[in-house]
């Protein structure tokens, strides 16, 4: 993992739809991030990823987090923002359209574009993101709970439930270790407050 | 860079209109709303920068096909194959001929950014009238151009034709009369579908017919039916049955007007040919006579002793039925394996890696494992 100085932690995204997931998975985290007064802003690219796209299997999981990112939207807590034509002819973005997922490069494109920070838990997208954005503009999930309990939107006894909430609707790739090791590091940055 | 959007529109509409969907149908599978994407195609009004991505994965092209004047995909081709042969293929042969040419695509990047030796040139010139002839002496030459000698068998014939730039796909296609197509892309060159709902054996000789017709016509694509028999097919069969059985392993098999059900089988599997192609291969090289053809034609090889090699005859049953859907869909191993050799090596993200096998990324940890791949 890559070092992190959890107490800063830049509450304004660009998140990409793998990050947005994971956020939306456990609901007392979500909670925590409204309180805390982070915002959250996506293209229309990973609006569509995923809530419109047509998926080949449906579980329940899915539904119940694109339901919630569905609501998320409709309360203006989570904003879209369009991608204009010049911005998908940006150079770097050109080259990197074949390295990264459709989200990603929109979700970069965008960051790049209004000088913003952009969220992802995919590690690669997160190097090349560095590579793109700079070091200090890509954050992730694991990196905004270690910043909640660091500031104590997120309580000692809410980590349990946030990791059983988040595994219970991510089976998949859960982000468990990551939220493991962030509550240390927040938690050895707190004694040395 | 300004765009173009009339010539814009007119890529949309015409993506559309080669997959015969309506502007309805585009709407609900987009969530771009009809009059939007009917502006679009008038060039009355300009799509977003996330329209264009969302178009482009429906489409799966590249999206700088849209936002720039580059051909870097097959549309030309694939609009005209699509019209000529509208009544051969359905709706869903088009989609798997579309989602074969986006492999392709990924393919050739992945490539290059890992280093793949580039691909040898091999020229054949074709001279004379007799067709038969010119596949006999294009399969001739090919095989001496790799160095083999009368005599060898090139099992691994997929790895033959990927050396000198022909990407081969297997891949399910609805249409049983279609055995396999050859098509020129802009890009990467010329791309081979073989029809996997044919035999093994079949599918062998499907892609050697198919690597004729991309060597030996200069054509933008060609579909090849079960049958068909006109002089380039008639060329293709001659290049296939040469390259597989050359006739000087052939003359080699001992005692040729002796045959019974076993021999059938043992040489058929040495050569991993159907008994059909063995048979005509046989009585072209002079070796048997029409009696002995048929017969030969009439022997089976039972599906259980054919070995396919992307497929190894050790594999756990669960893991096999898994790989063998994957085939039939066009991933290769591979192809697999350069995604996830692209994937290990950070150069891809995970996101990519599940566009690039057109799976969700729920679907990609499950072939990951298939491939000992952790993502993460």
């Amino acid at each position: 993992m890559m070092s992190f100085d959890v107490r800063n932690f830049n509450p304004y995204n660009i998140i990409d739809s793998c990050a947005i997931q994971n956020v939306l998975s456990s609901l007392t985290l979500y909670s925590a991030t409204l309180q805390a007064r982070c915002g959250f802003m996506c293209t229309g690219f990973v609006h569509y990823e995923c809530v419109v796209k047509n998926r080949s299997k449906e579980t329940i999981e899915d539904n119940e987090i694109q339901k919630r990112f569905v609501n998320a939207i409709s309360r203006g807590e989570v904003l879209i923002s369009h991608l204009d034509i010049e911005d998908l002819q940006d150079v770097q973005v050109l080259e990197n359209r074949k390295k990264l997922g459709m989200g990603e490069l929109s979700s970069i494109a965008i960051a790049k574009k209004f000088n913003q920070v952009f969220m992802t838990d995919d590690l690669k997208a997160r190097k090349l993101g560095i590579a793109i954005l700079g070091p200090g503009r890509v954050q992730t999930t694991p990196q905004l709970f270690g910043w909640l309990i660091f500031g104590n939107f997120l309580l000692d006894s809410d980590k349990d439930r946030v990791i059983e909430e988040h595994q219970s609707l991510e089976k998949r790739i859960p982000l468990t270790s990551f939220f493991e090791k962030l509550y240390l590091v927040a938690l050895e940055a707190k004694c040395m407050k | 860079m300004p765009i173009d959007r009339v010539a814009l529109g007119n890529k949309i509409s015409r993506y559309r209109e080669q997959f015969s969907i309506t502007v309805a149908d585009l709407s609900l599978a987009t969530g771009i709303p009809t009059d939007k994407i009917v502006n679009f195609e008038k060039g009355s009004q300009e799509p977003t920068g996330d329209e264009i991505l969302v178009l482009a994965d429906y489409f799966m092209c590249d999206y700088k096909f849209f936002v720039s004047n580059e051909k870097l995909t097959p549309l030309d081709q694939t609009e005209a194959l699509f019209r000529r042969y509208g009544s051969d293929l359905t709706s869903e042969d088009k989609w798997a001929i579309q989602e074969i040419l986006y492999f392709a695509d990924v393919e050739f990047y992945l490539a290059n950014i890992l280093n793949y030796p580039k691909p040898q040139l091999f020229i054949h010139n074709i001279s004379g009238s007799n067709h038969k002839k010119h596949g006999k002496h294009a399969a001739e030459q090919l095989r001496l151009f790799f160095g083999y000698s009368d005599t060898e068998i090139r099992l691994n014939l997929y790895d033959d034709f990927r050396k000198i730039g022909i990407l081969v796909y297997r891949r399910k296609l609805s249409n049983p009369k279609i055995s396999g197509m050859c098509i020129k892309h802009p890009v990467v060159g010329n791309c081979i579908i073989v029809n996997s709902t044919e035999d093994v054996y079949r599918q062998r000789f499907t892609a050697a017919h198919e690597a004729a017709h991309a060597l030996l016509d200069n054509e933008e694509f060609v579909v090849s039916f079960v049958g068909d028999k006109d002089f380039r097919e008639v060329r293709a069969n001659s290049f296939a049955g040469n390259y597989l059985m050359p006739p000087q392993f052939l003359k080699k098999i001992p005692d040729p007007h002796f045959w019974d059900e076993n021999k059938v089988i043992e040489w058929a599997n040495k050569l991993q040919v159907s008994t059909t192609a063995f048979a005509i291969g046989l009585k072209s090289a002079n070796l048997i006579g029409l009696g002995e053809m048929n017969f030969i034609k009439s022997v089976r090889v039972h599906r259980d002793l054919k070995s396919d090699p992307e497929l190894p005859p050790d594999l756990p049953k669960k893991s096999r039925e898994r790989k063998e859907a994957l085939l039939d869909k066009g991933l290769s191993t591979r192809y697999l394996s350069m995604v996830f050799t692209a994937y290990r090596n950070d150069l891809i993200s995970r996101a990519r890696v599940a566009e690039m096998l057109r799976v969700t990324e729920a679907d990609l940890v499950e072939i990951a494992s298939l491939f000992n791949v952790g993502v993460i």
